[in-house]
C-alpha cells in the first residue's frame, strides 16, 4: 500500500473500524513511513485536544435525579384526562342547603327584632283630648289648620273663607267656617281687642279650656288667665289675620316661611290672584309689615290670602 | 471540587450488548401495549446515556434534562412503529439526538459550555487561564461546525460510538460517517493548529 491508499485507512485505523487483515496492512506501511506515522500522531493529538478542550466528563446530576428520572417521564406519559378526571363527589347535606338556611335565618332575625317594635304601647289620649278630638267642629270666621310634624316644618293655613274687607271683618258678625282652633280663638280674640272689636269677638268665643295643643304651645304662659294668654298669643298670627282682613276674598294665597330664628324668611305665592301686581304688591306689604319682628314659633309656613284690591 | 461523572459503562453502547436482551424485549412489548410501567423500565435503562448524548450538545443540564424526558415521551408515543427486531438503543438515540439538533437549530446562540469555567484542572493561575483559554477555543472549533459534521465528531470522539452505531442512528451509511469524520477533523484541526 502506498501513503495515499494508507491515508484512506488511516482515520479507521485510529478509530479502531478496520478489520484484522486490514489492521496489519497498515501497522506494515507505518513501520517505515515517518511521514504517516506523524499524521496519525497528529490525529491522536487532535482527538486528545478536543477531548480535554471540551471537558470530556459529564456531570452527574446525582442519585436524586435519576431516581425521579423516570417517574418524571412515565407521569407525562398518562393522559392528561385519566390524570384530572375524577368522579365528582356530591357535595354534603350542609352546602347544598346553605342558601335555604341563610335565607331562613335572615327571615327569622326581621321577626324577632320588629316584634320589639310592634309591641309598643300606642299613644294614650286623655279624657278631655279624646272629647276635643271626637267633638263637633265649631265654626269660626278664621281658622288655622295645624300640620303636626311636616317633613320641613309645622305648617299653620290661615283660612278665611267670608273676610271680604276691613269693614266687615271688623263690624260684621264673624262666620262659623270651619273647625275652631284654640289657638286661632285667642288669636282672633287678641285682634280684635287690638281693633276695638273685642266685644263682638268676646261673644262669639267665649274662653274655653284650653286644648292638649294649646297646652303645649302655652307651656310658659298662665293657663289660668285666657286675657293674658290671648295678650301674649302669636304676634304673626295676630297680624296675618289682620293683614288677611284687610284683603278682598278669595283673591289669593301667600305661602310665609318662618325660618329656624323666628324671622320670616320667605314669602311667596301660593294662589295667585291673577293680577301679578296685586301679588307682587301682596308680598311686598306682607314683608314690610313683618319687617323687624321674631316670632315665637320657628320653621312654620303660613298661608294668608290677600285680594287684588287691597283696602285702602 | 470536581463534579462526579458518568461512568463508561454507563453511558457507551459498546459497553452494553448490541441485541437486545430478552427481558428488553418483553419490556417493549408491554409498552407497545401502552404500559407506561414498563416503558418506565426502559427509560431507566437508558436515561443516562441519552441524557449524556443530548448533554454533549447542548452542554446545559437544565437543557438535556428537558430533551431527554422529551425524547422517551416521543419514543413512547411512536413505540407503535418500531420493530421488536431491531434494537431499542439505536433507535432511542435517533429520537434524542434529532430532537436536539432540532433544539439547536431553533435556539441559534452558541452553546455555552459551564464547564469551561467551573472545571480546571490545574492549581496554578496560569495554568488555569490557559485551560480555560484551551476550552473556549475548542468549544468554539466544535460550535462553528455544520451540524452533520458536529453531531458525527461528538459521537465518535466523545461517546466513543463505533462507524456502524453513529450510521445506524443518523440513518446513514457508513461511508457517509467516514467522510463526515475527516471533514469534521480536517475543519477543527485547521482551527486549532496553533493549540497542535
Amino acid at each position: 500500500m502506498n501513503c495515499k491508499k494508507i491515508e484512506e485507512f488511516l482515520q479507521a485505523y485510529h478509530d479502531g473500524e478496520l478489520s484484522a487483515k486490514e489492521r496489519e496492512a497498515v501497522e506494515r506501511h507505518l513501520k517505515k513511513c515517518q511521514r504517516c506515522q506523524a499524521k496519525l500522531a497528529e490525529l491522536a493529538a487532535l482527538d486528545e485536544l478536543i477531548i480535554d478542550g471540551e471537558a470530556e466528563k459529564v456531570p452527574d446530576p446525582g442519585k436524586h435525579y435519576w431516581h425521579n428520572f423516570s417517574h418524571r417521564v412515565t407521569r407525562r406519559l398518562i393522559p392528561r384526562r385519566e390524570a384530572i378526571i375524577r368522579p365528582r363527589r356530591p357535595r354534603p347535606l350542609g352546602f347544598r342547603l346553605l342558601p335555604y338556611l341563610s335565607a331562613a335565618v335572615a327571615v327569622f332575625l326581621a321577626i324577632v327584632i320588629s316584634i320589639p317594635l310592634l309591641k309598643r304601647a300606642p299613644a294614650k289620649f286623655t279624657e278631655e283630648e279624646i272629647a276635643e278630638i271626637t267633638a263637633p267642629p265649631q265654626k269660626s270666621n278664621v281658622s288655622f289648620k295645624r300640620f303636626e310634624k311636616e317633613p320641613e316644618a309645622q305648617k299653620i293655613e290661615l283660612r278665611d273663607k267670608k273676610l271680604v274687607s276691613t269693614d266687615e271683618i271688623l263690624g260684621a258678625e264673624p262666620v262659623e267656617t270651619g273647625r275652631k282652633s284654640p289657638v286661632a280663638g285667642m288669636t282672633a280674640e287678641a285682634d280684635m281687642a287690638a281693633k276695638g272689636a273685642g266685644a263682638a269677638a268676646k261673644e262669639q268665643k267665649p274662653p274655653t279650656e284650653p286644648s292638649r295643643t294649646e297646652r303645649t304651645f302655652l307651656k310658659d304662659e298662665e293657663k289660668a288667665k285666657p286675657a293674658a294668654a290671648a295678650k301674649t298669643a302669636e304676634p304673626y298670627l295676630e297680624e296675618a289675620e289682620v293683614f288677611a282682613a284687610q284683603l278682598a276674598p278669595k283673591s289669593g294665597t301667600l305661602r310665609v316661611v318662618i325660618d329656624s330664628t323666628g324671622r320670616l324668611a320667605k314669602v311667596t305665592i301660593e294662589k295667585s290672584s291673577g293680577d301679578p301686581k296685586a301679588d307682587t304688591m301682596a308680598m311686598k306689604t306682607y314683608k314690610n309689615q313683618w319687617e323687624g319682628k321674631t316670632f315665637r314659633e320657628r320653621q312654620r309656613t303660613l298661608l294668608v290670602p290677600f285680594s287684588q284690591q287691597p283696602a285702602e | 471540587m470536581p463534579l462526579p461523572v458518568l461512568g463508561d459503562e454507563e453511558t457507551n453502547p459498546q459497553a452494553k450488548s448490541r441485541e437486545p436482551p430478552e427481558d428488553e424485549k418483553k419490556l417493549l412489548a408491554e409498552a407497545k401495549n401502552g404500559d407506561t410501567e414498563a416503558f418506565g423500565k426502559l427509560v431507566e435503562r437508558y436515561q443516562r446515556r441519552v441524557y449524556t448524548v443530548i448533554y454533549r450538545f447542548v452542554r446545559n443540564h437544565t437543557e438535556a434534562d428537558d430533551l431527554a424526558q422529551e425524547a422517551f415521551i416521543r419514543a413512547f408515543k411512536a413505540i407503535d412503529r418500531f420493530d421488536l427486531r431491531y434494537p431499542f438503543s439505536p433507535w432511542m438515540y435517533r429520537i434524542a439526538i434529532n430532537l436536539t439538533l432540532n433544539h439547536l437549530k431553533k435556539r441559534r446562540l452558541p452553546m455555552v459550555d459551564a464547564d469551561l469555567e467551573r472545571k480546571p484542572s490545574a492549581d496554578n493561575p496560569v495554568s488555569v487561564l490557559e485551560q480555560v483559554e484551551t476550552r473556549r477555543k475548542v468549544h468554539a472549533a466544535i460550535a462553528r461546525l455544520p451540524i452533520k459534521l458536529r453531531q458525527v465528531l461528538v459521537l465518535r470522539v466523545y461517546e466513543d460510538w463505533p462507524y456502524a452505531q453513529i450510521a445506524q442512528v443518523l440513518d446513514i451509511p457508513i461511508g457517509t460517517v467516514m467522510s463526515r469524520l475527516a471533514r469534521a477533523r480536517e475543519a477543527v484541526k485547521e482551527e486549532l493548529k496553533e493549540l497542535l
